[in-house]
């Protein structure tokens, strides 16, 4: 059972993880790249994504919404007018973790926070092995795309023939013409 | 309640714990300047991180 696993507590009352956790933010955002222990930078991670995502909204209420965590108003400005634009394409992931080692003093493990770089690739999904495939994951074949389109062709080649037969009928007589353009056109509509 | 008959001697003590030992940590070489390092870990030898990154300079002393 996970339940109610939803976040680390690092040793602090709400509050104070709270007003730690928006401090670092608003430095990462300032700073570009953080130095922490891995643990609170995988926290801090998350709320700076969340941050980040709604900075790319950019309307007020988003700002607002941000403005409650980033308590800066210069550091609020530069995530909204210069940090998410840079990530507009990109469909999160703008932070990344990098451990670097043991710290001395207390052997806590520490990390470097930052924000991804605008030339990063995203990495993208790893080609899987996967051996059952979706639909969508087939591109169409050559010959079932050459097919469908002599399909196409032959069915609108029918429908004018069959416009000139109906034309050619109806000159002939009006009546027996609507009679046999009624009953053709199911018929016609089955063989496609 | 269930209790022990004998004290545990030295010697049955020293032969449970015989099998108690540290491990080294796992090591890896460094892509870029082939020194080891731990895995998942930027180098703290060349500052080098997946293939390309300059985390950091070195840090020299201390």
């Amino acid at each position: 059972m996970r339940h109610n696993n939803d976040h680390r507590k690092l040793s602090r009352t709400a509050a104070h993880r709270k007003a730690m956790l928006g401090n670092m933010v608003t430095s990462l955002f300032e700073r570009e790249r953080i130095t922490t222990t891995t643990v609170k930078a995988k926290e801090a991670r998350r709320v700076a994504e969340r941050m980040i995502t709604f900075a790319r909204k950019g309307d007020l209420a988003a700002r607002r919404h941000v403005a409650r965590t980033v308590k800066d108003p210069a550091v609020l400005r530069k995530l909204f007018d210069d940090i998410a634009p840079r990530y507009a394409e990109r469909p999160g992931g703008y932070t990344r973790v990098l451990k670097t080692g043991i710290r001395k003093g207390d052997a806590a493990q520490t990390a470097i926070l930052e924000l991804v770089g605008k030339d990063d690739k995203p990495r993208g999904k790893k080609k899987s092995s996967r051996k059952t495939f979706h639909k969508v994951d087939i591109p169409e074949s050559p010959v079932i795309a050459a097919k469908r389109a002599a399909e196409q062709a032959a069915k609108k080649d029918e429908e004018e023939a069959k416009a000139a037969e109906e034309a050619a009928k109806k000159a002939e007589e009006e009546v027996a013409a609507a009679e046999a353009g009624a009953g053709e056109a199911p018929a016609e509509e089955k063989k496609e | 309640m269930a209790v022990p008959k004998r004290r545990t001697s030295k010697s049955k003590k020293n032969m449970r714990r015989a099998h108690w030992k540290a491990q080294p940590p796992a090591a890896t070489k460094c892509s870029h300047c082939h020194q080891p390092k731990q895995p998942h870990m930027v180098c703290p030898n060349c500052g080098y991180y997946g293939g390309r990154e300059v985390i950091k300079p070195e840090e020299e002393e201390s």
